[in-house]
């Protein structure tokens, strides 16, 4: 397959009038004076613009069953550290989303387990340890089964557990599980005569640091506490939401962070802080937008970024956030983020200028596909 | 005086001025033109090169009475006191002290309703206010919900009723009796006259009705039909599934409340939810405004809002009108704020680039005529 004409923005440059070269799912070659074209694709893309597909790490596509009730959930109730619990078990990849992403031009998402489903004024309950999230290509394919294990920190687990009448209620008491967890996978790892422990053996690629936390984390005294907490344990961490992350960067300049959703109202004392606006103090860190899926609907996770550049983020840093800071983060910047060779060819081609509420994705390429294809419906 | 000069200046009449000039006396509007020549003694706010239009319009909010970042001991929104309570105000319960107004101002939003939610089947008297404070109408409209399920494990004082039927049927039933109670041919205790006495205001058409339809197709005809029989002044809100029922409802002339655009087919109630469907309904002639029903979207981001309906296939001009025209008409007060006219009160927003991209930023706000960002 071959992309010819209009301008590409890669994200890190912008090169006019390309030609990129598609063979076996993979971007191969980015000229951009072309030779004769014969290729039994050719998508001519003359006046039009060209992106990097879009990706979201934190979403719940597949998660919650269309049509449910408030308060239906993605983790389980009766237990709250389920570290051996896999989102891949539990999602539904016939979710009507998958196509919306495609739409929006979204072409990898991260799903992790959930929350309650909020809705107006709720306020979110979680448990402390939910599960594990997966890395999913929007053409279904599974890209990374356990790719990271969500844990749940503040006041969301605490409303959960009072609510539930479980134990434990305190940010003391959280920490003290996690920390005793921790420990008890520590001491298995060690042991050579272990029983099978499948919540222990969940935790060991985490102690080994081939798998991050993701974090579900709004304030700053939290994001605070879990950083001593990685510490002590040498993890990698990333967190997720981080309300309150611009109040503390200084600390988080090695962390990435998922941020966001930022169109969502303060709900609860923990998200007083909350504001679309903060992102002008965000700059300077490793970090990338999400939809939270679907807390917004997947297809609009481009507009969420364009909020970006009204706080000061140039048109390049705002595809960033969506693309090469969101692959990153997924560590899976060899692969996907940008429109470079040798990078899988998710690749969108878009009708007018990126952020524009009035562009359209007229094409969303994955692993060298046309996997969406505007139509004719307007 | 104040003068706005430079500038695209965006009325909301369908006229759009190049190079054009505001004229702001004593907080209203006194002159919108091509620029002339400035009166030496008054306040110049040079606007070259920006976007002017009117201040946002929110027909559909619960800001005040969910204040953020609180519990819910601060949430005044729904009282489940009984099916019907047409004797509760939002005005009792508001706090205009919630960050949200601050917020909404950054946002280029300058006039909300607000008011009770969709708790009960008459659930009381909203109001419109300004976000600075100023109250503009104590009682707006008197707020009304279908939906099959309503709070059937609560305790009130009478039952509510548990399907779609039961909820129209309440909702005759009782303007039948305060029709019959206006004509003296029903006596009612003094608790059911302080009711009546609300609801009869909208048999009168001296009080809009404001009716919550979320939930299916089905109810829409239900409740066209239920204004149509009692002649009333209503509003639809939400209208989930409208785009099956478009040519029914712009046959109607009753005005739609879409929204919030960008929530997720999440539950039944939203099985029908899409955001094509302001656009259809703006489409077949509807008048149609959008709604953020805060804080199930942030108050500020109405104009995000409208935005998703520009990338849902409407034009910029139709989709701005959805937050500033259309809500002051639906609302009644078009004569005061809705569009950039002589005699309007100078509620103006003025952004960086068309507010409906993503990527403008609002810079100035007046409300009536006061900078207020």
């Amino acid at each position: 397959m071959v992309i010819t004409g209009g301008v590409l923005l890669t994200p890190f440059e912008e090169i006019r009038d390309p030609v990129i070269f598609i063979e076996n799912e993979k971007i191969v070659r980015i000229e951009t004076k072309a030779e004769e074209i014969s290729d039994d694709v050719v998508i001519d893309a003359k006046g039009k613009y060209i992106v990097p597909g879009f990706i979201d790490p934190h979403t719940h596509i597949g998660v919650y069953r269309l049509e449910a009730e408030p308060g239906d959930h993605g983790f389980e109730m009766g237990d709250p550290l389920t570290p051996h619990l896999n989102v891949s078990d539990g999602l539904d990849i016939y979710d009507p989303a998958f196509d919306d992403a495609l739409k929006g031009g979204v072409t990898t998402i991260g799903v992790l387990p959930g929350s309650y489903m909020s809705f107006g004024t709720s306020v979110e309950r979680i448990n402390i340890i939910p599960g594990q999230g997966a890395i999913y290509k929007t053409n279904k394919k599974e890209i990374k089964r356990y790719a990271f294990l969500k844990v749940a920190v503040g006041e969301h687990p605490k409303r959960f557990l009072s609510e539930q009448k479980m134990v434990p209620t305190t940010r003391m008491g959280i920490m003290a599980e996690l920390r005793s967890i921790f420990i008890k996978a520590k001491d298995y790892m060690k042991n050579e005569k272990k029983k099978f422990d499948p919540k222990l053996e969940a935790l060991i690629s985490v102690i080994e640091k081939k798998i991050p936390l993701r974090v579900h984390v709004h304030t700053a005294r939290d994001i605070t506490t879990f950083l001593n907490f990685a510490e002590e344990f040498d993890l990698n961490v990333i967190f997720d939401h981080a309300t309150e992350a611009h109040l503390v960067k200084e600390k988080l300049l090695n962390v990435p962070i998922v941020y966001g959703p930022i169109v969502f109202s303060r709900r609860g004392t923990e998200l007083k802080n909350l504001n679309s606006s903060n992102l002008k103090y965000m700059k300077g860190l490793l970090f990338s937008l999400t939809t939270d899926h679907p807390t917004i609907p997947i297809q609009y996770l481009d507009l969420l970024a364009g909020l970006s550049i009204g706080e000061g983020f140039s048109e390049k840093e705002a595809l960033s956030l969506i693309t090469i800071n969101a692959a990153k983060i997924l560590g899976m910047d060899d692969r996907i983020g940008s429109v470079e060779p040798g990078k899988d060819a998710d690749i969108v081609v878009l009708s007018g200028k990126p952020f524009d509420p009035e562009t359209k994705v007229l094409y969303t390429i994955v692993d060298g596909e046309i996997v969406y294809k505007r139509g004719d419906e307007e | 005086m104040i003068v706005v000069k430079g500038g695209t200046i965006w009325t909301g009449t369908g006229k759009t001025i190049e190079n054009g000039m505001i004229i702001i006396e004593s907080g209203k509007i006194s002159y919108v033109g091509p620029e002339e020549k400035i009166d030496a003694k008054a306040d110049v706010i040079d606007a070259s090169g920006k976007f002017i239009t009117p201040g946002f319009v929110d027909a559909h909010s619960h800001i005040g009475l969910i204040p953020e970042g609180l519990d819910w001991e601060y949430s005044d929104v729904n009282d489940y006191t009984g099916p019907v309570t047409p004797q509760m105000k939002a005005i009792d319960a508001l706090d205009p002290y919630d960050k949200a107004f601050e917020d909404a101002i950054t946002g280029g939003v300058t006039t909300v309703y607000t008011g009770p939610g969709s708790a009960n089947v008459i659930g009381g008297v909203g109001l419109v206010m300004k976000t600075t404070g100023e109250i503009i109408k104590k009682e707006a409209a008197l707020k009304m919900a279908l939906g099959p399920k309503r709070n059937r494990d609560r305790k009130s004082k009478e039952p509510y009723p548990t399907t779609r039927m039961g909820t129209v049927a309440l909702l005759r039933n009782t303007f039948l009796s305060v029709k019959k109670w206006m004509k003296k041919d029903l006596e009612v205790d003094k608790e059911k006259e302080i009711q009546y006495e609300v609801i009869s205001k909208v048999l009168k058409g001296d009080l809009m009705a404001k009716i919550h339809l979320s939930t299916s197709p089905d109810e829409i005809v239900a409740v066209l039909n239920l204004i149509k029989e009692f002649d009333i002044r209503a509003s639809i809100d939400h209208v989930f599934g409208g785009d099956l029922l478009a040519d029914e409802i712009a046959k109607s002339g009753v005005p739609v409340v879409y929204g919030p655009p960008m929530i997720s087919r999440l539950y039944s109630a939203f099985r029908y939810a899409h955001d094509g469907i302001p656009v259809t309904l703006a489409k077949k002639g509807v008048l149609v405004a959008i709604m953020t029903d805060h804080p199930v979207i942030p108050q500020k981001h109405l104009r995000f809002l409208a935005s998703v309906v520009v990338r849902n296939g409407l034009d910029y001009d139709e989709a701005l009108k959805m937050i500033t025209v259309n809500p002051a008409k639906i609302l009644g007060i078009y004569d005061r704020v809705g569009s950039l006219e002589d005699g309007k009160d100078a509620d103006i927003v003025i952004a960086s680039d068309h507010p409906l991209k993503v990527y403008s930023k609002i810079e100035k706000v007046l409300i009536g005529g006061r900078m207020v960002l």
